[in-house]
């Protein structure tokens, strides 16, 4: 492998991030995650044209029948409602709260970070103070008592979970602004008269920016189990919402005779938090190097 | 080392104190009329004069400080209030269902060692072979699955399937019942944590393979199973050692779905419970320890450290 030299960097051809690009493209399990993300991703927006089905059309009389393919290729739940299709409009669900969760997580930790790194002082005392506190509760503990009171629902999950994991961003982005407000070409910038909030966003977040990728991506993978899991508790997804941890969560009762209930919506959410893992597996090795497991 | 203990602890009493505020602002939150909590609904049939001079008689007209003060002092003496669904206090439901919390932990802790740490020597001394991209994959795998699933897969095999181990509960009360009763919960448990024990091991060993003294050792003539283990897993252990230390609270969050899935009757079950039946004193109480509970391993792990590697330092 070619290290990029000096020339490439300035004659564009290989930048930073295309060279980033190329090193996670090559690497062949990042590449099969990546293609069988684009896949789900399909998927779930196509969903209506790829299933005849309603995921809440309610029938029944055809309530837990085994597989039948083609009519119903995974059986139905004990609704009637055809299992295959309530997975894919899932999956609409699923992938979409773990974004949602690191949108919320990553843009308040991201700010909140830097701030305390880049002011120092009472403000980066006061913030970090906040995050020792929230870092001494155990995570789910937090998040399922959070929403338990302001009342169980998809969208409290999703805001409970990005209010409770965004300290992980905050903790990463300070140490990394630290270090960065110190370097000339900061100086360069506070000298020219630039503003606090210009050298922040354009001088500062965009050397933090890989690290943050990378948190971002696991944080995907770590949301999406975690939303499970609370869902799963009744804490998540309300009936009749087709979510995978929702679903996990009704074929409880029905293992026994039934397991494909709970086998499916489980397989669906390990297969997209491993492609996301490979992918932030890639990721990692070409963007921070120093957290290489 | 001695000042590390001690501005520890130090910081300990403030965290400790700010553990104790959130969990009183969250009981604050909480939707409901306490007065209604405490009475039912006999509150219906009150007059208002009677109701506000409980109202009184309670603390609740009080400034929210004052509130938080009271509730501290009962605290400090170990009262968290009664449950609202058994009238018990809440300090006594916890401890008694405290030890088998712990007891899941631990054994949760002891099963992924055991698989993990050999699974992942093996994968590095086997680097690039089948062996090593199997327990990669298992490794990945582990970190992949929502733990709650993988218990359920498991008891649909090993409990409905086959018959071998117990669905739920904590045994029949011997020491076989027991062991069989825990295998399946520790290790959805510490399914996570497996994976990436399994990972950091191997990456591990792999540095310490390449290590000068390993040569050494080699040349010398020991035999390659004295060099491994003596030379190599000891020096490899200490930064597996860093994580599992960090990550041993975190299993205390696991269990409140793994808990659940088991119908096992710790604290993270009693928390659950609480929540579906709105039970507030109990889930304070619940959270309140768990962050104890939490702070306080992590604290003891932290000093452990110093005494597995003289070389850290906390200066």
């Amino acid at each position: 492998m070619t290290e990029p030299t000096k020339e490439s960097y300035r004659s564009g051809r290989g930048s930073p991030w295309r060279y980033a690009m190329r090193q996670v493209l090559r690497n062949r399990f990042a590449v099969v995650g990546l293609v069988i993300l684009a896949i789900m991703i399909l998927v779930a927006i196509g969903a209506p044209w790829i299933t005849p089905h309603d995921p809440y059309a309610m029938d029944l009389a055809k309530g837990l029948q085994p597989p039948d393919p083609p009519e119903h290729l995974l059986g139905t739940d004990e609704l009637g409602r055809d299992l295959l299709t309530r997975l894919i409009y899932g999956a609409r669900v699923s992938l979409t709260v773990g974004l949602i969760v690191v949108g919320i997580a990553g843009s308040i930790g991201v700010a909140l970070g830097a701030i305390s790194g880049y002011y120092g002082g009472v403000i980066d005392q006061i913030i970090m103070r906040l995050v020792d506190v929230l870092f001494a509760f155990p995570f789910l503990v937090l998040a399922i008592a959070v929403v338990a009171i302001i009342g169980p629902s998809l969208t409290n999950m999703m805001i409970v979970l990005g209010c409770v994991s965004w300290i992980y961003y905050a903790r990463l982005v300070r140490g990394q602004v630290l270090s960065l407000r110190e370097e000339d070409y900061v100086n360069a910038a506070r000298v020219i008269g630039a503003s606090d909030l210009r050298i922040i966003l354009s001088h500062i977040l965009p050397n933090c920016l890989g690290v943050v990728i990378v948190q971002a991506t696991f944080g995907v993978a770590t949301s999406i189990l975690s939303a499970s899991g609370l869902s799963f508790l009744g804490m998540g997804a309300q009936p009749p919402t087709a979510e995978w941890g929702a679903m996990l969560f009704a074929a409880k009762k029905n293992l026994r005779h039934y397991p494909i209930m709970a086998i499916a919506p489980g397989m669906a959410i390990m297969i997209a938090v491993m492609s996301i893992n490979f992918v932030g597996d890639a990721l990692r090795d070409a963007l921070d190097p120093r957290l290489r497991v | 080392m001695r000042s590390y203990i001690l501005q520890r602890l130090l910081i300990l009493f403030p965290l400790l104190l700010a553990i104790s505020m959130v969990t009183f602002l969250l009981a604050h939150l909480a939707p409901g009329d306490p007065v209604m909590a405490r009475f039912g609904l006999d509150v219906k049939r009150m007059e208002t004069e009677r109701l506000e001079q409980i109202r009184e008689e309670l603390g609740l007209n009080d400034p929210l400080p004052i509130q938080y003060l009271r509730y501290l002092k009962d605290l400090l003496r170990g009262d968290m209030g009664r449950s609202l669904t058994t009238h018990a206090p809440v300090s006594e439901e916890i401890a008694s269902r405290f030890p088998a919390t712990l007891q899941l932990t631990v054994a949760s802790m002891l099963f992924m060692l055991i698989v993990a740490i050999p699974l992942g020597v093996i994968s590095a001394v086997k680097r690039g072979t089948l062996i090593d991209n199997l327990c990669m994959g298992g490794a990945l795998l582990g970190v992949s699955m929502p733990a709650f699933w993988f218990g359920i897969m498991l008891m649909l095999l090993f409990s409905l399937k086959l018959g071998w181990l117990p669905s739920t509960g904590r045994g029949d009360g011997t020491f076989w019942g027991t062991v069989k009763a825990l295998i399946m919960p520790g290790i959805t448990l510490g399914t996570g944590l497996m994976g990436l024990v399994t990972r950091l091991t191997r990456s591990s060993m792999l540095e310490v393979l390449g290590q000068d003294y390993m040569r050494t050792a080699h040349a010398k003539g020991l035999a390659p199973r004295l060099v491994l283990i003596r030379h190599g897993l000891r020096n490899a252990l200490i930064p597996v050692a860093t994580v599992v230390g960090a990550q041993f609270a975190s299993l205390l969050g696991g269990t409140v779905i793994i808990e659940t899935v088991f119908a096992w009757p710790g604290i993270g079950r009693l928390a659950v419970d609480a929540i579906s039946r709105r039970n507030y004193p109990v889930i304070m109480g619940t959270v309140l320890v768990f962050s104890v509970t939490f702070v306080l391993i992590n604290l003891l792990v932290d000093v452990l450290y110093t005494l597995i590697d003289p070389r850290i330092r906390y200066d």
